[in-house]
């Protein structure tokens, strides 16, 4: 080999292995003294929050919080391969509540020791607790429960003829937004919009989105609430009110010609409203008939991982992040709502947040994603057949959809 | 006796070569076959079901349109490669003649990844010079099919130009001057004399170009959205095994891809007449 060559292959051989090292290096998933907790990318405050929190893991470990993609089946499958490939890289996660029954049936999910259990359910609301047992025992911490609310400005409403005392009506809705010439806007929440706006609908016909957890459950899409959604979903897309759930709907609501949003207490806060805070209305989700309606909310838990070999520091963090008073701070500063009531109904955070007794209120009466290991399969499949909105139709939509839903739960393509 | 002797020597100095392949493809190969037959996800579990996921993808819509799709793609794509590169690498060819740089230069961009074709092309339907030219509105399906349909094309004809370039590079002078001096005409000349010589490399193109357009995955995953819904039988396999996580069902799907890329195979090699390659 000429001697140019050899050179060159030494210093090839140099960087490669200097890139390996510092590949190596950079790296501290095999640190011990490193909990790591993963959140969805643009959830709340988390780096903040573990900074006030971290003292209670003790003195010799740290906390790193390690993001997500905000993406749902980009975060469902990273999640998921990575605790099924090595658990212990996993301590701490901050799930949607609708993931739990997954996790925790793989045994992905370490059951919260008896000795926090108390601190962690008592007072909690049922639908919040609900989504945390899994084959009667606990695996999650219900962290906070955010039904969405109806948003408008004070004069819009007005001159849309809306009453806001009593409970108001999508057809009143989207016909006085037309009227007006204004958008009904809705959130698409970490990509979940279509699918909690398409249950809600379905739950305020009368329906249920899905009885039961296993492949056989009933899927509730196929029948007259089916329909009915599928109207009122035809009936927004026909108006040309506004582009049905949207990543950018909060933004557009502070434009122009926003007129109302759909959107949990967190749209309070958000940075495009923060001038507009003063003139902001709020009432409960609108109702599709006569009955009273039933908003789409998100829990959100705290689940600690199987593998991870802090169990018991980790747990004792997850006691300080639900505790109160730390819910409370993250209550004022993000208007999330809490899983436990007696945190909203505190006399400090009433006089803080104006909102608070619509929040209380919506929580009782909402429903979360319903509680089935076949989650993400169900949320694709409703996706599937109820986007774009402008091709949903009455008599094709419900069916294909409940066909679509069954196939997603046995496994099967629809 | 020495020369058994040998012959097992021979098999020992093989044997490694032998596990390798082994290892790297009657395991692999052997393990889909083996999950196909269950219904397994990392979360819910694995359960043998036997050739249920068989049986319910024969009776699928879903997967033969989607393999429908492959097919169609491919017979569009590969035709319309053929028929530029052809031309292509004729022109090229008399270029070449003169200014023999100029072959290079002019395969550059033929050359591209499809990552980079399929989202120029994307990007060109979907609010980009095509649409200002064309006024297009929202795009939707349509720019999909364009972009993946294009940017195959486009990456298959530079292989397909410079095959045919070089082959025609191949006919002997001598053979086309005498067919002159026969009085044979132009197209006499180009059925008897240069079809004949560069038959077996465009053969050997096409039946690779059919091939590899078939399992074409990069270009629908490029261009997935919502919205748009151009499901090729590669890309069903990969939603399926990847983001839904129905690993049985994934693994049974790509058994059969693989099965239609043999049948394809089957039929486009003696079609080609490849093995006269070969």
């Amino acid at each position: 080999m000429s001697r140019g060559g050899r050179v060159a292959r030494t210093a090839l051989t140099t960087v490669a292995l200097v890139l390996v090292a510092s590949a190596c290096g950079s790296s501290s998933s095999d640190d011990p003294s490193v909990v790591r907790w993963y959140v969805a990318a643009g959830d709340v405050g988390s780096t903040a929050l573990a900074e006030t929190c971290e003292p209670s893991l003790g003195e010799d470990l740290s906390l790193e919080v390690v993001e997500l993609p905000a993406d749902p089946d980009a975060l469902h499958t990273t999640l998921v391969r990575r605790l099924d490939a090595d658990p212990s890289s996993v301590d701490l996660m901050t799930l949607d509540g609708a993931l739990v029954p997954e996790l925790g049936t793989a045994g992905f999910l370490a059951p919260v020791p008896s000795a926090a259990r108390t601190a962690l359910a008592d007072g909690v609301l049922p639908q919040a607790l609900e989504q945390t047992v899994v084959d009667d025992r606990m695996v999650a911490a219900p962290w906070l429960f955010d039904p969405q609310l109806l948003w408008f400005r004070n004069v819009t409403a007005e001159r849309a003829g809306l009453d806001v005392t009593k409970p108001i009506a999508w057809a009143d809705l989207i016909s006085g937004a037309r009227r007006l010439g204004v958008s009904v806007q809705m959130t698409d929440d970490l990509g979940s919009g279509l699918v909690d706006w398409v249950s809600a609908l379905v739950a305020s016909s009368g329906g249920t989105l899905l009885q039961g957890a296993g492949p056989d459950a009933k899927v509730g899409l196929g029948g007259a609430p089916g329909r009915q959604a599928a109207a009122l979903v035809q009936q927004v897309a026909e108006s040309g009110v506004g582009p049905g759930p949207d990543a950018a709907a909060v933004e557009a609501f502070a434009g122009i010609d926003g007129g109302f949003l759909l959107a949990p207490g967190t749209a309070y806060t958000d940075p495009s409203l923060t001038a507009l805070q003063p003139e902001l209305g709020v009432v409960q989700y609108p109702r599709v008939g006569e009955t009273e309606a039933v908003p789409p909310a998100r829990g959100t838990v705290l689940a600690v991982s199987a593998g991870s070999r802090h169990r018991s520091e980790v747990f004792d963090l997850v006691q300080c992040l639900a505790a109160d008073e730390t819910v409370a701070s993250i209550v004022l500063s993000t208007g999330h709502a809490p899983a436990r009531p007696a945190v909203l109904a505190d006399r400090s955070v009433r006089s803080a947040l104006p909102f608070a007794r619509t929040l209380a209120a919506a929580q009782k009466a909402a429903r979360p994603a319903p509680v089935t290991p076949y989650w993400t399969a169900v949320r694709r499949a409703v996706v599937d057949t109820w986007s774009p909105i402008s091709g949903v139709t009455t008599d094709r939509t419900p069916t294909d959809s409940q066909a679509a839903v069954r196939a997603a739960l046995r496994g099967e393509l629809p | 006796m020495t020369a058994r002797r040998s012959g097992l020597r021979r098999l020992g100095w093989l044997l490694p070569a032998v596990v390798v392949l082994v290892l790297v493809t009657v395991v692999p190969l052997g393990r889909v076959v083996w999950t196909s037959l269950h219904r397994s996800s990392p979360t819910t579990g694995s359960e043998l079901v036997g050739l249920d996921n068989y049986t319910h993808l024969v009776a699928s819509r879903e997967w033969w349109l989607a393999v429908a799709t492959s097919l169609v793609l491919v017979a569009g794509v590969v035709l319309v490669q053929l028929a530029l590169g052809l031309v292509f690498g004729a022109a090229l060819h008399r270029v070449g003649v003169v200014w023999p740089v100029a072959r290079v230069v002019v395969l550059v961009p033929l050359v591209l990844l499809s990552v980079v074709s399929v989202v120029t092309w994307r990007d060109a339907v979907n609010g980009g010079f095509l649409t200002s030219w064309f006024d297009l509105g929202e795009a939707g399906p349509f720019a999909q099919l364009v972009a993946v349909t294009v940017g195959e094309t486009w990456r298959g004809t530079g292989m397909v130009t410079a095959v045919v370039a070089l082959s025609l590079a191949q006919v002997t002078a001598s053979l086309s001057a005498s067919a002159v001096a026969d009085g044979a005409t132009g197209l006499q000349r180009w059925r008897r004399v240069v079809l004949p010589s560069i038959g077996p490399a465009v053969a050997g193109v096409a039946a690779f170009r059919v091939l590899d357009t078939y399992r074409v995955l990069d270009g629908p995953l490029l261009t997935d959205d919502p919205s748009a819904r151009l499901q090729t039988a590669p890309l069903l396999t990969w939603t399926t095994q990847f983001t839904a996580l129905e690993l049985g069902l994934g693994a049974a799907m790509s058994v059969l891809v693989v099965i239609g890329a043999a049948v394809l195979a089957a039929i486009v090699v003696p079609l080609f007449r490849v093995r006269r390659l070969l």
